[in-house]
């Protein structure tokens, strides 16, 4: 009998303990911060001959730490740590595609991060020869970020060779190279990706991205017909209200305001990026 | 002793060594990694976005080559070194069997015991893998003769690490020095060959001193090169496993394991024993 009595106490308090202290956890919990990792080499001596999975526990860091800063903290993440991260466990095992289909999700939206992200992918198109995905984004990277439609060509012509079947191509060719839509093509590209993509997090940052476009886009075809029926283009974003072609500015997802440039572009204050920081050390040196 | 005298002999010594390991429950321990293996798999692999199937495999083959270098070492500690502290190999080097075939024949029972682990191991990640495969619409197709060359290969790598530790076991006194010793060989071995890649590319040019890296060229040649007995990359992503390359790690192997076995057999002919 006092045996059950002091087991019941026990347990009542264990479960008292479990369900209170993530409350306190969650009060004094430390910033959450992606560590910068040892060189190649020590990383390669301590995985004991296992560099594979070392590589797959880096990149299961990273996203577990994206899922945690971006998904429940709701905080910006540390970009240039994540890519140091992936390029360190993509030079453990450079056919690892986890690796670059993560770096490609959150880092593609980033200007500054673009020529880092484009060598991580390039990188991975030595070792995976027969992958689409791989041509693929670069063809994208270079098309809606660094501007180089002839480069993009070449990237975009080899993932249709690798993967002739997908009908994907054609659209985007379309869209990127003879109609000239840059952004008709980014939601071509967008709706391609989130209906590619398994991961909740990632395709809600896509579908936040795709968003945008999408609003972007609306102000575009309103721009288009003010400027066919007032024979002008319109100087603001709010002359389209007031010409009752929109009944609102959309709001940007990102948090900034949409507004019209000089040369008639419709652009964000927001500039639809997040996370990168600027660094004086070449990342790619370990 | 005739021939076929030496035959029975060694295979009475090595038969007696597989059941002294199923005695101690070797293969009740294995069977309980095993469920662990067939439920973590699916587990580890599910946090993959593009490749859950070559996670497994990849978690698989390197919980293998983890596991039978753990075997490995206290199945080959135990060979020689308890059996002598506790005498119990008296009543066999007694009897007018030289003490080469004593080793010989122990080392046999330990490339039984290891093999069957390996088999054993391989059959659970197997199972694994499968059960991963098997909740998946579209599973990738797997190279399962590149799966089976890697396990192969970590059995290689076993036998020569096996025949390193009687090495060791063969001249020491206590079994913490081979211990001791068999652990830095394993972690040498594994890293040698990436040391040397990276001071053959000119990156650490300036970083380290010709002396250093003659002691780093002496250690490549002088300690079992482990690298060559891993096939994972292969088995992974099911590129293509050259036959060549198999061939020769087998070899380097059996060269290795020769060497190793008979320095222990002239040391352990010469051992005063207690």
């Amino acid at each position: 009998m006092k045996q059950a009595i002091t087991g019941t106490i026990i347990l009542a308090l264990f479960i008292a303990v479990v369900n209170l202290y993530p409350r306190y956890q969650k009060k004094y919990e430390p910033p959450l911060r992606l560590h910068r990792l040892p060189p190649t080499l020590a990383l390669e001596i301590m995985s004991v001959g296992n560099k594979e999975l070392m590589a797959e526990i880096i990149f299961y860091n990273t996203e577990f730490y994206f899922g945690e800063k971006v998904g429940w903290r709701e905080e910006t993440p540390e970009l240039r740590r994540l890519y140091d991260a992936l390029n360190k466990a993509t030079d453990l095992d450079p056919y690892n595609i986890d690796c670059y289909y993560f770096a490609q999700g959150a880092l593609s939206w980033v200007k500054p991060a673009i020529p880092y992200l484009n060598r991580l992918l390039e990188k991975g198109l030595k070792h995976r020869t027969w992958d689409w995905y791989l041509p693929f984004f670069l063809s994208a990277n270079y098309y809606f970020q660094l501007k180089q439609p002839v480069k993009a060509a070449e990237y975009l012509k080899l993932a249709s060779r690798l993967n002739p079947r997908s009908s994907l191509f054609a659209t985007l060719t379309a869209r990127m190279f003879y109609e000239g839509n840059e952004t008709e093509a980014g939601i071509a590209y967008l709706r391609s990706l989130i209906k590619d993509t398994q991961n909740p997090l990632l395709r809600k940052r896509l579908a936040k991205r795709l968003k945008a476009l999408e609003a972007i886009r609306y102000l575009e075809l309103a721009l288009e017909k003010y400027e066919s029926k007032y024979k002008q283009k319109a100087k603001s974003l709010g002359d389209l209200v007031k010409a009752g072609l929109i009944e609102s500015i959309p709001p940007d997802p990102y948090g900034g305001k949409f507004y019209l440039t000089k040369d008639g572009k419709v652009y964000t204050t927001s500039k639809l990026a997040e996370g990168w920081q600027k660094k004086k050390n070449d990342p790619d040196k370990n | 002793m005739g021939k076929a005298d030496n035959i029975r002999s060694f295979l009475s010594i090595t038969l007696a060594t597989v059941k002294g390991g199923v005695r101690d429950r070797l293969y009740q321990g294995i069977g309980l990694v095993g469920i662990f293996f067939i439920f973590s798999t699916g587990i580890f692999s599910s946090f993959s976005m593009r490749q859950p199937v070559e996670v497994a495999i990849n978690y698989s083959l390197s919980i293998i080559q983890v596991i039978s270098a753990l075997v490995t070492l206290f199945l080959g500690l135990n060979l020689i070194s308890s059996e002598i502290d506790s005498k119990a190999s008296h009543p066999v080097l007694t009897q007018p069997i030289s003490r080469s075939l004593y080793l010989l024949g122990k080392f046999g029972g330990f490339t039984a015991l290891i093999g069957i682990t390996i088999v054993l191991l391989g059959f659970f990640s197997y199972l694994g893998v499968w059960l991963t495969m098997a909740g998946m619409k579209n599973p990738p197709d797997i190279s399962w003769m590149n799966f089976m060359i890697s396990i192969a290969g970590s059995f290689e790598a076993c036998l020569v690490l096996g025949a390193v530790i009687i090495l060791f076991t063969s001249f020491a006194t206590s079994a913490i020095l081979p211990f001791l010793l068999s652990c830095a060989v394993y972690a040498i071995g594994q890293s040698t060959q990436s040391v040397i890649r990276y001071i053959e590319s000119g990156m650490a040019k300036g970083q380290l001193s010709p002396g250093l890296k003659a002691i780093v060229k002496g250690a490549y040649y002088i300690f079992p090169n482990f690298a060559l007995f891993d096939f994972k990359v292969q088995a992974i992503y099911s590129l293509r496993t050259p036959a060549k390359l198999f061939g020769v790690s087998a070899v380097y192997a059996l060269i290795y394991v020769s060497l190793a076995l008979f320095m222990a057999t002239v040391v352990f002919s010469k051992r005063d024993l207690p």
